[in-house]
Protein backbone atom coordinates (compact mmCIF):
# COMPACT_ATOMS: atom_id res chain seq x y z
CA UNK A 1 0.00 0.00 0.00
CA UNK A 2 1.77 3.07 -1.25
CA UNK A 3 0.33 5.34 1.43
CA UNK A 4 2.66 3.76 3.99
CA UNK A 5 5.72 3.72 1.74
CA UNK A 6 6.23 7.32 0.62
CA UNK A 7 8.43 8.05 3.64
CA UNK A 8 11.03 5.34 4.29
CA UNK A 9 11.30 3.99 7.83
CA UNK A 10 14.44 5.45 9.39
CA UNK A 11 14.46 8.00 6.57
CA UNK A 12 14.70 11.23 8.59
CA UNK A 13 18.34 12.30 8.76
CA UNK A 14 20.26 15.16 10.27
CA UNK A 15 22.20 17.39 7.88
CA UNK A 16 24.47 20.38 8.30
CA UNK A 17 21.97 22.72 6.69
CA UNK A 18 18.73 21.21 8.01
CA UNK A 19 17.48 17.65 7.41
CA UNK A 20 17.13 15.03 4.70
CA UNK A 21 14.17 12.72 4.03
CA UNK A 22 14.31 9.40 2.18
CA UNK A 23 11.18 9.00 0.02
CA UNK A 24 9.85 6.36 -2.38
CA UNK A 25 7.77 6.50 -5.54
CA UNK A 26 4.14 5.66 -4.68
CA UNK A 27 3.45 3.61 -7.82
CA UNK A 28 4.13 0.09 -9.04
CA UNK A 29 6.47 1.08 -11.90
CA UNK A 30 9.20 3.56 -12.69
CA UNK A 31 8.14 7.03 -13.84
CA UNK A 32 9.94 10.00 -15.37
CA UNK A 33 10.37 13.04 -13.09
CA UNK A 34 8.17 15.12 -15.41
CA UNK A 35 5.17 13.16 -14.07
CA UNK A 36 6.12 13.47 -10.39
CA UNK A 37 5.62 16.36 -7.97
CA UNK A 38 6.24 16.97 -4.30
CA UNK A 39 2.90 18.45 -3.31
CA UNK A 40 3.67 19.07 0.34
CA UNK A 41 6.22 18.45 3.08
CA UNK A 42 5.36 19.11 6.71
CA UNK A 43 7.36 18.68 9.88
CA UNK A 44 5.51 18.75 13.21
CA UNK A 45 2.53 20.25 11.41
CA UNK A 46 4.50 23.09 9.79
CA UNK A 47 4.66 23.28 5.99
CA UNK A 48 8.13 23.65 4.51
CA UNK A 49 8.39 26.26 1.76
CA UNK A 50 9.05 24.57 -1.62
CA UNK A 51 12.12 26.74 -2.25
CA UNK A 52 13.75 25.36 0.90
CA UNK A 53 13.60 21.83 -0.57
CA UNK A 54 15.98 20.25 -3.07
CA UNK A 55 15.09 16.92 -4.72
CA UNK A 56 17.92 14.42 -5.27
CA UNK A 57 17.64 11.42 -7.58
CA UNK A 58 20.23 9.38 -9.48
CA UNK A 59 22.96 11.57 -7.96
CA UNK A 60 21.47 14.76 -9.42
CA UNK A 61 19.75 17.57 -7.56
CA UNK A 62 16.70 19.55 -8.72
CA UNK A 63 14.56 22.39 -7.43
CA UNK A 64 10.97 21.19 -6.90
CA UNK A 65 9.60 23.38 -9.67
CA UNK A 66 12.15 21.92 -12.10
CA UNK A 67 10.89 18.33 -11.89
CA UNK A 68 8.27 18.84 -14.59
CA UNK A 69 11.04 19.77 -17.02
CA UNK A 70 12.86 16.42 -16.75
CA UNK A 71 11.12 13.76 -18.85
CA UNK A 72 14.53 12.13 -19.43
CA UNK A 73 15.22 11.50 -15.74
CA UNK A 74 13.66 8.22 -14.60
CA UNK A 75 12.81 7.33 -11.03
CA UNK A 76 13.36 3.56 -10.89
CA UNK A 77 10.70 2.05 -8.69
CA UNK A 78 13.13 0.47 -6.21
CA UNK A 79 15.24 3.59 -5.68
CA UNK A 80 14.94 6.21 -2.98
CA UNK A 81 14.91 9.91 -3.75
CA UNK A 82 16.03 12.39 -1.10
CA UNK A 83 14.50 15.67 -0.06
CA UNK A 84 17.20 18.03 1.24
CA UNK A 85 15.65 20.67 3.43
CA UNK A 86 17.53 23.77 4.48
CA UNK A 87 16.71 26.22 7.24
CA UNK A 88 14.91 23.81 9.59
CA UNK A 89 17.35 22.29 12.05
CA UNK A 90 16.52 19.04 13.84
CA UNK A 91 18.56 17.53 16.66
CA UNK A 92 19.73 13.91 16.27
CA UNK A 93 17.65 11.51 18.35
CA UNK A 94 14.60 13.79 18.60
CA UNK A 95 11.18 12.58 17.44
CA UNK A 96 9.20 14.38 14.74
CA UNK A 97 5.95 13.93 12.88
CA UNK A 98 6.70 14.09 9.14
CA UNK A 99 4.13 14.30 6.34
CA UNK A 100 5.08 14.03 2.68
CA UNK A 101 2.61 14.17 -0.19
CA UNK A 102 3.76 12.96 -3.60
CA UNK A 103 1.73 13.58 -6.75
CA UNK A 104 1.99 11.44 -9.88
CA UNK A 105 0.46 11.60 -13.33
CA UNK A 106 0.94 8.12 -14.82
CA UNK A 107 1.77 8.96 -18.46
CA UNK A 108 -0.50 6.25 -19.91
CA UNK A 109 -3.67 7.35 -18.06
CA UNK A 110 -4.95 10.68 -19.44
CA UNK A 111 -6.40 12.98 -16.81
CA UNK A 112 -5.37 10.84 -13.84
CA UNK A 113 -3.58 12.72 -11.06
CA UNK A 114 -2.94 10.82 -7.86
CA UNK A 115 -1.81 12.31 -4.57
CA UNK A 116 -0.41 10.00 -1.93
CA UNK A 117 -0.03 11.45 1.55
CA UNK A 118 2.12 9.65 4.11
CA UNK A 119 2.65 10.62 7.75
CA UNK A 120 5.19 8.98 10.04
CA UNK A 121 6.62 9.62 13.48
CA UNK A 122 10.37 9.32 13.07
CA UNK A 123 13.53 9.83 15.11
CA UNK A 124 16.29 11.89 13.51
CA UNK A 125 19.29 9.67 12.74
CA UNK B 1 10.12 -23.75 -25.55
CA UNK B 2 7.41 -26.39 -25.31
CA UNK B 3 4.36 -25.97 -27.49
CA UNK B 4 1.55 -27.11 -25.23
CA UNK B 5 -2.06 -26.53 -26.10
CA UNK B 6 -4.94 -25.27 -24.03
CA UNK B 7 -5.14 -22.82 -21.19
CA UNK B 8 -1.89 -22.76 -19.23
CA UNK B 9 -1.34 -21.21 -15.83
CA UNK B 10 1.22 -18.73 -14.67
CA UNK B 11 1.48 -15.43 -12.90
CA UNK B 12 2.60 -11.87 -13.39
CA UNK B 13 5.30 -10.51 -11.10
CA UNK B 14 3.00 -7.49 -10.70
CA UNK B 15 1.12 -9.65 -8.17
CA UNK B 16 4.14 -9.35 -5.87
CA UNK B 17 4.38 -5.56 -5.97
CA UNK B 18 4.16 -5.40 -2.16
CA UNK B 19 7.14 -7.73 -1.69
CA UNK B 20 9.12 -6.15 -4.51
CA UNK B 21 8.45 -2.46 -3.79
CA UNK B 22 9.17 -3.22 -0.12
CA UNK B 23 12.63 -4.50 -1.20
CA UNK B 24 11.98 -7.92 0.36
CA UNK B 25 12.45 -9.73 -2.96
CA UNK B 26 14.63 -8.82 -5.94
CA UNK B 27 13.57 -9.77 -9.47
CA UNK B 28 15.68 -12.95 -9.30
CA UNK B 29 14.31 -13.85 -5.88
CA UNK B 30 10.72 -13.38 -7.11
CA UNK B 31 11.39 -15.78 -9.99
CA UNK B 32 12.98 -18.32 -7.64
CA UNK B 33 10.00 -18.14 -5.28
CA UNK B 34 7.51 -18.46 -8.18
CA UNK B 35 9.28 -21.66 -9.24
CA UNK B 36 9.55 -22.97 -5.69
CA UNK B 37 5.80 -22.49 -5.06
CA UNK B 38 4.96 -23.88 -8.52
CA UNK B 39 3.09 -20.72 -9.58
CA UNK B 40 4.26 -20.93 -13.19
CA UNK B 41 5.19 -22.05 -15.67
CA UNK B 42 4.14 -18.79 -17.35
CA UNK B 43 5.80 -15.62 -16.08
CA UNK B 44 4.70 -12.14 -17.07
CA UNK B 45 6.81 -9.08 -16.35
CA UNK B 46 6.06 -5.34 -16.37
CA UNK B 47 9.09 -3.90 -18.12
CA UNK B 48 9.08 -0.56 -16.31
CA UNK B 49 8.67 -2.32 -12.97
CA UNK B 50 11.18 -5.15 -13.03
CA UNK B 51 13.97 -3.83 -15.24
CA UNK B 52 16.18 -0.85 -14.46
CA UNK B 53 16.73 1.31 -17.52
CA UNK B 54 13.87 -0.35 -19.48
CA UNK B 55 13.39 -0.53 -22.43
CA UNK B 56 17.18 -0.67 -22.89
CA UNK B 57 18.20 -4.29 -22.24
CA UNK B 58 21.89 -5.14 -21.99
CA UNK B 59 23.16 -8.43 -23.41
CA UNK B 60 24.34 -9.32 -19.94
CA UNK B 61 20.87 -8.77 -18.39
CA UNK B 62 19.08 -10.65 -21.18
CA UNK B 63 21.45 -13.62 -20.86
CA UNK B 64 21.11 -13.77 -17.10
CA UNK B 65 17.30 -13.50 -17.23
CA UNK B 66 16.92 -16.17 -19.91
CA UNK B 67 19.29 -18.53 -18.09
CA UNK B 68 17.53 -18.13 -14.77
CA UNK B 69 14.09 -18.67 -16.33
CA UNK B 70 15.30 -21.84 -18.06
CA UNK B 71 17.08 -23.11 -14.96
CA UNK B 72 13.89 -22.64 -12.91
CA UNK B 73 11.67 -24.33 -15.52
CA UNK B 74 9.70 -21.12 -16.10
CA UNK B 75 8.51 -19.75 -19.44
CA UNK B 76 8.24 -16.15 -20.59
CA UNK B 77 4.52 -15.53 -21.22
CA UNK B 78 4.04 -11.79 -21.73
CA UNK B 79 6.00 -8.57 -21.35
CA UNK B 80 3.87 -5.57 -20.41
CA UNK B 81 4.83 -2.56 -22.49
CA UNK B 82 3.35 0.89 -22.04
CA UNK B 83 1.96 3.74 -24.09
CA UNK B 84 3.48 6.58 -22.07
CA UNK B 85 2.20 9.32 -24.37
CA UNK B 86 2.08 11.85 -21.55
CA UNK B 87 5.70 11.73 -20.38
CA UNK B 88 5.52 15.46 -21.00
CA UNK B 89 2.07 15.99 -19.50
CA UNK B 90 1.39 19.18 -21.47
CA UNK B 91 2.80 17.93 -24.80
CA UNK B 92 1.61 14.44 -25.79
CA UNK B 93 3.89 12.31 -27.97
CA UNK B 94 3.53 12.58 -31.71
CA UNK B 95 2.68 9.35 -33.57
CA UNK B 96 6.36 9.20 -34.62
CA UNK B 97 7.54 9.42 -31.02
CA UNK B 98 4.97 6.87 -29.89
CA UNK B 99 6.06 4.51 -32.67
CA UNK B 100 9.70 4.74 -31.58
CA UNK B 101 8.72 4.35 -27.92
CA UNK B 102 6.84 1.11 -28.68
CA UNK B 103 9.47 -0.13 -31.12
CA UNK B 104 12.14 -0.14 -28.40
CA UNK B 105 9.86 -2.06 -26.03
CA UNK B 106 8.99 -4.70 -28.64
CA UNK B 107 12.72 -5.21 -29.23
CA UNK B 108 13.09 -5.65 -25.46
CA UNK B 109 10.36 -8.34 -25.49
CA UNK B 110 12.13 -10.24 -28.25
CA UNK B 111 15.51 -9.96 -26.59
CA UNK B 112 14.14 -11.37 -23.34
CA UNK B 113 12.27 -14.20 -25.09
CA UNK B 114 8.67 -13.05 -24.56
CA UNK B 115 6.26 -14.30 -27.27
CA UNK B 116 3.63 -11.65 -26.43
CA UNK B 117 3.80 -7.95 -25.58
CA UNK B 118 0.82 -6.37 -23.81
CA UNK B 119 0.10 -2.88 -25.15
CA UNK B 120 -2.33 -0.15 -24.09
CA UNK B 121 -5.15 1.87 -25.70
CA UNK B 122 -3.21 5.09 -25.86
CA UNK B 123 -0.92 3.58 -28.52
CA UNK B 124 -3.68 4.04 -31.10
CA UNK B 125 -4.56 1.67 -33.97
CA UNK B 126 -2.39 3.52 -36.51
CA UNK B 127 0.82 3.18 -34.51
CA UNK B 128 0.10 -0.51 -33.81
CA UNK B 129 -0.61 -1.16 -37.46
CA UNK B 130 2.74 0.37 -38.38
CA UNK B 131 4.47 -1.79 -35.76
CA UNK B 132 3.06 -5.01 -37.19
CA UNK B 133 5.95 -5.74 -39.61
CA UNK B 134 8.39 -5.46 -36.70
CA UNK B 135 6.21 -7.71 -34.52
CA UNK B 136 6.04 -10.30 -37.31
CA UNK B 137 9.77 -10.15 -37.93
CA UNK B 138 10.63 -10.51 -34.22
CA UNK B 139 7.79 -13.01 -33.65
CA UNK B 140 6.27 -11.04 -30.79
CA UNK B 141 2.46 -10.91 -30.74
CA UNK B 142 0.99 -7.55 -29.76
CA UNK B 143 -1.99 -7.83 -27.43
CA UNK B 144 -4.26 -4.93 -26.51
CA UNK B 145 -5.29 -5.22 -22.88
CA UNK B 146 -9.07 -4.92 -22.52
CA UNK B 147 -9.22 -3.47 -19.04
CA UNK B 148 -12.19 -2.01 -17.17
CA UNK B 149 -14.14 0.08 -17.98
CA UNK B 150 -13.51 -1.05 -21.57
CA UNK B 151 -15.39 -4.06 -22.88
CA UNK B 152 -15.40 -6.29 -25.94
CA UNK B 153 -17.73 -3.89 -27.75
CA UNK B 154 -16.78 -0.48 -26.41
CA UNK B 155 -15.81 2.17 -28.98
CA UNK B 156 -12.09 2.11 -28.09
CA UNK B 157 -11.96 -1.65 -28.59
CA UNK B 158 -14.01 -1.47 -31.79
CA UNK B 159 -11.40 0.82 -33.37
CA UNK B 160 -8.80 -1.90 -32.91
CA UNK B 161 -11.16 -4.68 -33.97
CA UNK B 162 -11.77 -2.86 -37.23
CA UNK B 163 -8.06 -2.42 -37.86
CA UNK B 164 -7.40 -6.06 -36.94
CA UNK B 165 -10.10 -7.09 -39.41
CA UNK B 166 -8.32 -5.18 -42.18
CA UNK B 167 -4.81 -6.51 -41.61
CA UNK B 168 -5.80 -10.01 -40.41
CA UNK B 169 -2.52 -11.01 -38.76
CA UNK B 170 -2.06 -13.60 -35.99
CA UNK B 171 0.46 -11.16 -34.49
CA UNK B 172 -2.29 -8.77 -33.40
CA UNK B 173 -4.64 -9.77 -30.63
CA UNK B 174 -6.34 -9.01 -27.33
CA UNK B 175 -5.63 -9.60 -23.65
CA UNK B 176 -8.80 -9.79 -21.56
CA UNK B 177 -8.49 -8.46 -18.02
CA UNK B 178 -11.10 -10.12 -15.83
CA UNK B 179 -11.72 -6.93 -13.85
CA UNK B 180 -13.96 -5.99 -16.76
CA UNK B 181 -16.11 -9.09 -16.11
CA UNK B 182 -16.90 -8.37 -12.46
CA UNK B 183 -20.39 -8.48 -10.96
CA UNK B 184 -19.70 -6.01 -8.16
CA UNK B 185 -16.93 -3.83 -6.73
CA UNK B 186 -14.57 -6.06 -4.80
CA UNK B 187 -15.30 -6.07 -1.04
CA UNK B 188 -11.53 -5.52 -0.66
CA UNK B 189 -12.05 -1.92 -1.80
CA UNK B 190 -15.22 -1.37 0.20
CA UNK B 191 -13.37 -2.57 3.32
CA UNK B 192 -10.45 -0.29 2.44
CA UNK B 193 -12.74 2.74 2.02
CA UNK B 194 -14.19 2.03 5.47
CA UNK B 195 -10.72 1.73 6.93
CA UNK B 196 -9.88 5.13 5.45
CA UNK B 197 -12.95 6.49 7.20
CA UNK B 198 -14.86 7.49 4.05
CA UNK B 199 -18.51 8.32 4.82
CA UNK B 200 -20.91 5.37 4.43
CA UNK B 201 -23.23 7.52 2.31
CA UNK B 202 -20.42 8.20 -0.14
CA UNK B 203 -19.59 4.48 -0.33
CA UNK B 204 -23.28 3.83 -0.99
CA UNK B 205 -23.28 6.31 -3.90
CA UNK B 206 -20.22 4.60 -5.39
CA UNK B 207 -21.84 1.19 -5.24
CA UNK B 208 -25.20 2.35 -6.49
CA UNK B 209 -23.73 4.17 -9.47
CA UNK B 210 -21.38 1.32 -10.27
CA UNK B 211 -24.36 -1.07 -10.48
CA UNK B 212 -26.13 1.12 -13.06
CA UNK B 213 -25.69 0.22 -16.71
CA UNK B 214 -22.80 1.89 -18.54
CA UNK B 215 -23.36 4.20 -21.44
CA UNK B 216 -22.19 1.81 -24.19
CA UNK B 217 -20.78 4.75 -26.15
CA UNK B 218 -18.80 6.09 -23.21
CA UNK B 219 -17.88 3.53 -20.58
CA UNK B 220 -15.55 6.06 -18.93
CA UNK B 221 -18.46 8.44 -18.27
CA UNK B 222 -19.38 7.09 -14.84
CA UNK B 223 -16.46 8.79 -13.10
CA UNK B 224 -17.76 12.22 -14.08
CA UNK B 225 -21.32 11.33 -13.15
CA UNK B 226 -20.11 10.04 -9.79
CA UNK B 227 -17.95 13.11 -9.16
CA UNK B 228 -20.79 15.51 -9.95
CA UNK B 229 -23.25 13.61 -7.78
CA UNK B 230 -20.85 13.29 -4.85
CA UNK B 231 -19.86 16.96 -4.99
CA UNK B 232 -23.48 18.00 -5.12
CA UNK B 233 -24.04 15.91 -1.98
CA UNK B 234 -21.26 17.91 -0.32
CA UNK B 235 -18.51 15.28 0.13
CA UNK B 236 -14.86 16.33 0.40
CA UNK B 237 -13.00 16.34 -2.93
CA UNK B 238 -10.19 14.16 -1.54
CA UNK B 239 -12.69 11.54 -0.33
CA UNK B 240 -14.40 11.60 -3.71
CA UNK B 241 -11.06 11.25 -5.53
CA UNK B 242 -10.21 8.20 -3.43
CA UNK B 243 -13.20 6.40 -4.94
CA UNK B 244 -12.42 7.03 -8.63
CA UNK B 245 -10.21 4.01 -8.93
CA UNK B 246 -12.99 1.43 -8.62
CA UNK B 247 -14.60 2.73 -11.82
CA UNK B 248 -11.34 1.99 -13.63
CA UNK B 249 -10.76 -1.45 -12.13
CA UNK B 250 -14.17 -3.08 -12.31
CA UNK B 251 -16.90 -3.19 -14.90
CA UNK B 252 -19.77 -5.51 -15.66
CA UNK B 253 -19.91 -7.71 -18.71
CA UNK B 254 -21.33 -11.14 -19.42
CA UNK B 255 -18.46 -13.66 -19.30
CA UNK B 256 -19.68 -15.09 -22.61
CA UNK B 257 -18.93 -11.76 -24.29
CA UNK B 258 -15.28 -12.87 -24.53
CA UNK B 259 -16.32 -15.54 -27.07
CA UNK B 260 -16.73 -12.80 -29.65
CA UNK B 261 -12.99 -12.15 -29.75
CA UNK B 262 -11.79 -15.57 -28.56
CA UNK B 263 -9.74 -16.44 -31.70
CA UNK B 264 -7.81 -13.20 -31.19
CA UNK B 265 -7.03 -13.70 -27.49
CA UNK B 266 -3.23 -14.02 -27.13
CA UNK B 267 -2.90 -13.88 -23.34
CA UNK B 268 -5.09 -13.40 -20.25
CA UNK B 269 -4.86 -11.17 -17.19
CA UNK B 270 -6.63 -13.23 -14.58
CA UNK B 271 -7.27 -10.34 -12.25
CA UNK B 272 -8.40 -11.00 -8.67
CA UNK B 273 -8.61 -9.16 -5.37
CA UNK B 274 -10.28 -11.07 -2.57
CA UNK B 275 -11.79 -14.48 -1.83
CA UNK B 276 -15.00 -15.42 -0.06
CA UNK B 277 -15.20 -18.12 2.63
CA UNK B 278 -15.43 -20.84 -0.06
CA UNK B 279 -12.28 -19.74 -1.84
CA UNK B 280 -14.20 -18.14 -4.74
CA UNK B 281 -13.33 -14.65 -5.95
CA UNK B 282 -15.74 -12.28 -4.20
CA UNK B 283 -16.49 -10.07 -7.21
CA UNK B 284 -15.26 -11.86 -10.35
CA UNK B 285 -17.19 -15.01 -11.28
CA UNK B 286 -14.37 -17.40 -12.15
CA UNK B 287 -16.76 -20.37 -12.11
CA UNK B 288 -18.51 -18.79 -15.10
CA UNK B 289 -15.52 -17.15 -16.83
CA UNK B 290 -13.03 -20.00 -17.10
CA UNK B 291 -15.43 -22.47 -18.78
CA UNK B 292 -16.01 -19.83 -21.48
CA UNK B 293 -12.30 -19.88 -22.35
CA UNK B 294 -12.25 -23.69 -22.34
CA UNK B 295 -15.35 -23.76 -24.56
CA UNK B 296 -13.82 -21.15 -26.85
CA UNK B 297 -10.69 -23.26 -27.28
CA UNK B 298 -8.29 -20.66 -25.91
CA UNK B 299 -4.69 -21.81 -26.10
CA UNK B 300 -2.09 -19.81 -24.25
CA UNK B 301 -1.12 -18.50 -20.85
CA UNK B 302 -3.29 -16.99 -18.16
CA UNK B 303 -1.47 -14.87 -15.57
CA UNK B 304 -2.76 -14.74 -12.01
CA UNK B 305 -2.80 -11.00 -11.37
CA UNK B 306 -3.40 -9.72 -7.84
CA UNK B 307 -3.64 -5.97 -7.36
CA UNK B 308 -3.59 -5.88 -3.58
CA UNK B 309 -0.96 -3.15 -3.27
CA UNK B 310 -3.75 -0.62 -3.82
CA UNK B 311 -5.47 -1.49 -0.55
CA UNK B 312 -3.18 -3.55 1.70
CA UNK B 313 0.38 -4.53 2.58
CA UNK B 314 -0.22 -8.29 2.47
CA UNK B 315 2.22 -10.42 0.51
CA UNK B 316 1.09 -11.57 -2.94
CA UNK B 317 2.43 -15.13 -2.86
CA UNK B 318 -0.32 -16.68 -0.67
CA UNK B 319 -2.94 -14.86 -2.75
CA UNK B 320 -1.58 -16.22 -6.04
CA UNK B 321 -1.42 -19.71 -4.52
CA UNK B 322 -5.09 -19.44 -3.50
CA UNK B 323 -6.02 -18.10 -6.94
CA UNK B 324 -4.32 -20.92 -8.77
CA UNK B 325 -5.96 -23.46 -6.44
CA UNK B 326 -9.33 -21.94 -7.38
CA UNK B 327 -8.54 -22.02 -11.11
CA UNK B 328 -7.29 -25.62 -10.94
CA UNK B 329 -10.45 -26.65 -9.11
CA UNK B 330 -12.65 -25.03 -11.77
CA UNK B 331 -10.57 -26.48 -14.60
CA UNK B 332 -10.65 -29.94 -13.02
CA UNK B 333 -6.89 -30.01 -12.51
CA UNK B 334 -6.84 -30.07 -8.71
Amino acid sequence: MFVTRVISDGGLRWSKTGFDLDIRLPWYRSLPLSTVSIAELKIDGQSIAPDAIQFELNGKTFALDELSRHPEEWWFVLDSAYLHVSGTTLQPGTQHKVTATVGIKPPYIPGFYRLTECTKQLAVV
Amino acid sequence: MSKQNGLRLGCTLFSFTNEYHGRQYSLDQLLERVAELNLGPGVEVVGFQSIRGFPAISDEFAGRFRNLMAKLGLEQSCLDIQADSLIRPDKPMTPEESFAYHEAQIHAAAKLGFPVARYQFLAGPDVIRRLLPLAERLEVKLGLEIHAPEKVNSPNVQMYREMYGQVNSPYLGFIPDFGSTAWRISPAFINYFRKLGLPERLIAIVQQLWMQDDDPKNPHGKIQIFEAKAREAGFRPEDIAECFIVFGLFSRQEPRAWLEIMPQVVHIHSKFYHFDENGSESAIPYEKILPVFVEGGYSGFMSSEWEGHFFCDDPGFPMVEAHQALCKRILGRA
